[in-house]
């Protein structure tokens, strides 16, 4: 038999801070089953009623492979001198940029995408954020393989330390994931909150160059370039894998600690609201 | 006595009605917590109500307790507070070993994967792991009874009986030591709802513990030992099953009651419900149930004699006046209806303008325990041409004699014997 358990008002907020990461910990680790499941059913019946299928996969980076590479030898686009070919260097750097707003999307939906049961049958919440991410993960890996193809069609070697982009991608989910959450608690309590955040979200890739170096910009840009943690988060792994240099490595390492810090806050925050939340959901 | 299984200790949880202040309690209360700022959540705010208030009960192993009250009165909240889906707002759960929730069968079916892929699914959305539903997989669908060929196809092309079947089959066979069940067998067909109640009647035998919420009081009789009645959020009948169906039949007959009686202040009539047709020269001073000794009555048991009073005004002549009583149930069967002269009972002659009083007696009435109410209709008796029929919000609760308890429509005094009267 299992061991006793209690429920109290407001049992959740009196565990302390590090007791409420491991307990996330051991919950995610008892429902690893759980999130394959749910991944599985997900990921792979988004694509059944499709004839397609799964090919949308690949079709879906291509077309934006196709659309930056005309939009460039068009000259719609004056990036200056990136140090590679433009197309590689924008496709890069929005694949990644794309993963950051995938896990931000999916992790703002935490609560909602299990709208249909998450009432009927309790279980870890926190397999829906790993499932999600776990998703995102999988469309990305995809992509990822579509821009090396394209990188080497470019003449462009990816550096060896492409082989790291897995560990380089966990402080994206990070950041994203620790916004997102927040958004999936807040906005099961009014709507106005997932508005706000998506257009602010959008103005967000103004200020991080994503598809422009930053260095030749404005001033007030340049100066929202730099303290922006996404800036070094997204150019970093970018840096490293076309060019096999990573600049202000001192900025990306403090970044990862700002965004495993959210995380971590957002992690608590969504740990002791989420059950308090749930039963307004209608 | 055996383990207690579950404990509550004067539990209650409220809700708020206002969805805009729900939405900024809800902000309040999140950033509270998050601040580490302490809040109170045993008292009431503007819009709040207490939708389960102050309950207590224990579930020992061995015990199943079946949870009955009128919609609204709670049961569910209750459910999914000790499923652990919602938290409690005061008092305590306390909870020996694991539960498996049947508040909705089915819980993340995916119309567009299979059924055994959606076994595989569900169950482990309700705790099992890959290795137990492997072994549990034929014994699983043998129960829901799904064909193979249905159980590739997708489960949005199944019916809603299939998936009530496949959904309580998975829930049924999960290894849990405490099954909390919600009305789930509200649908399906006759033959599985009696198999899932044998099931669970075994489930309860092999020493663990069920709480089962149906409005269906015959299966609660089957299948729970004890019962707990709430209303409006609150016990009000902790105790056997018995006693406990017969008194939430009371208080349902008294909530129907309640219903039919309300006056129309709307209408040109006091006591009166609806009236289908009116005519000036009828006026309806009252209508009442009588008994033997002449008394206005509210209650009477079954098969004793009933009298029906009407007192109404003529205003004009009324030629040949023709009148017909009518006593209906609360979903407006007519279940006693008596012409004045059918069959050459009574023929009332004309009427002058004056007051008049009409009594109809009716001798071992034979209505079932439920709540009736009464309407009339007057006729002209030589050309048939109707004056007035009007539904009365005049009500009479009929009981059942002693503690037995009445099914079907018609109430009967019975002997039973059973003789052998051969051997094989």
């Amino acid at each position: 038999m299992s061991n006793k358990v209690i429920y109290e008002p407001n049992q959740y907020a009196k565990i302390g801070f590090f007791k409420t990461m491991l307990t996330v910990i051991k919950n995610t680790a008892a429902s690893k089953e759980l999130i394959l499941q749910l991944y599985r059913r997900d990921f792979l019946m988004q694509y059944k009623k499709s004839f397609l299928g799964l090919g949308w996969m690949i079709f879906g980076p291509i077309m934006g492979i196709v659309s930056w590479v005309l939009m460039d030898s068009a000259g719609v686009l004056s990036p200056g001198d990136v140090g590679v070919p433009y197309p590689v260097y924008v496709l890069f750097g929005t694949s990644i940029w794309g993963l950051f707003m995938s896990f931000f999307a999916s992790s703002s939906q935490t609560l909602q995408i299990a709208a249909g049961f998450i009432q009927q049958v309790n279980f870890h919440h926190e397999a829906l954020l790993f499932k999600q991410g776990l998703q995102n993960l999988t469309n990305f890996g995809i992509s990822l393989i579509i821009n090396v193809i394209v990188m080497l069609s470019f003449g462009v070697v990816p550096s060896r330390y492409i082989v790291l982009m897995p560990l380089l991608i966990i402080p994206i989910f990070f950041l994203a994931a620790s916004a997102g959450l927040i958004i999936s608690i807040l906005s099961t309590l009014t709507s106005d909150v997932s508005r706000i955040a998506s257009f602010f979200l959008s103005l967000l890739m103004f200020i991080t160059p994503v598809i422009y170096d930053s260095t030749d910009k404005v001033l007030w840009l340049q100066q929202c370039n730099l303290y922006n943690p996404l800036t070094y988060l997204i150019t970093g792994p970018r840096d490293l894998v076309l060019t096999g240099m990573m600049s202000n490595p001192e900025y990306y390492l403090l970044s990862i600690f700002m965004a495993t810090g959210f995380f971590m806050i957002a992690l608590r925050f969504f740990y002791i609201s989420e059950k308090k939340v749930i039963e307004k959901m209608i | 006595m055996s383990e207690v299984l579950i404990k509550v200790d004067h539990l209650s949880k409220k809700f708020c009605r206002s969805l805009k202040r729900s939405m900024y309690y809800g902000v309040t209360d999140t950033l509270k917590t998050m601040a580490g700022v302490n809040y109170s959540t045993d008292t009431l705010r503007p819009s709040e109500f207490w939708s389960l208030n102050d309950i207590s009960f224990e579930l020992r192993r061995g015990e199943s307790l079946g949870i009955i009250g009128l919609n609204g009165s709670g049961k569910s909240t209750l459910l999914r507070l000790l499923a652990g889906i919602f938290p409690p707002d005061t008092g305590h759960i306390e909870i020996k070993g694991k539960i498996g929730s049947l508040i909705a069968v089915g819980a993340g079916f995916h119309p567009h994967m299979s059924g055994k892929e959606n076994v595989y699914l569900n169950a482990t959305l309700l705790g099992m792991n890959r290795r137990q539903i492997d072994e549990k997989f034929n014994q699983i669908i043998a129960f829901s009874e799904i064909e193979n060929e249905s159980l590739e196809a997708p489960v949005s092309t199944y019916s809603s009986g299939m998936k009530v079947r496949l959904g309580f089959s998975i829930a049924i066979h999960c290894n849990t030591d405490i099954l909390l069940v919600d009305e789930v067998l509200s649908v399906g067909d006759l033959n599985f709802k009696n198999k899932s109640l044998r099931k669970m009647s075994k489930f309860r035998d092999n020493a663990n513990g069920l709480i089962f919420i149906s409005h269906q009081l015959e299966q609660v009789r089957v299948v729970c030992d004890k019962l707990m009645i709430l209303d409006k959020g609150r016990v009000v009948y902790y105790g056997t099953t018995d006693e406990g169906i017969q008194l939430y039949e009371e208080l349902s007959q008294n909530s129907r009651a309640k219903s039919i009686s309300r006056i129309k202040t709307d209408t040109k009539y006091v006591g009166i419900d609806r009236a289908v047709i009116t005519h000036d020269d009828i006026e309806l001073i009252s209508t009442n149930f009588f008994d033997t000794n002449n008394s206005i009555i509210q209650e009477i048991e079954t098969n004793k004699s009933l009298k029906v009073n009407i007192k109404f005004k003529a205003h004009n002549f009324i030629e040949e006046i023709y009148l017909s009583i009518g006593v209906l149930n609360d979903k407006g069967d007519q279940c006693i209806w008596l012409m004045s002269n059918d069959f050459n009972k009574v023929n009332f002659k004309d009427i002058e303008k004056g007051t008049y009083s009409l009594t109809v007696d009716i001798e071992n009435h034979h209505l079932m325990p439920g709540v009736y109410y009464l309407n009339y209709a007057i006729r002209n008796g030589k050309t048939m041409e109707l004056y007035e029929k009007i539904y009365t919000n005049t009500v009479i609760k009929v009981k059942a004699k002693g503690k037995q308890l009445e099914r079907g429509i018609v109430h009967v005094s019975e002997t039973w014997d059973l003789q052998k009267t051969s051997s094989i």
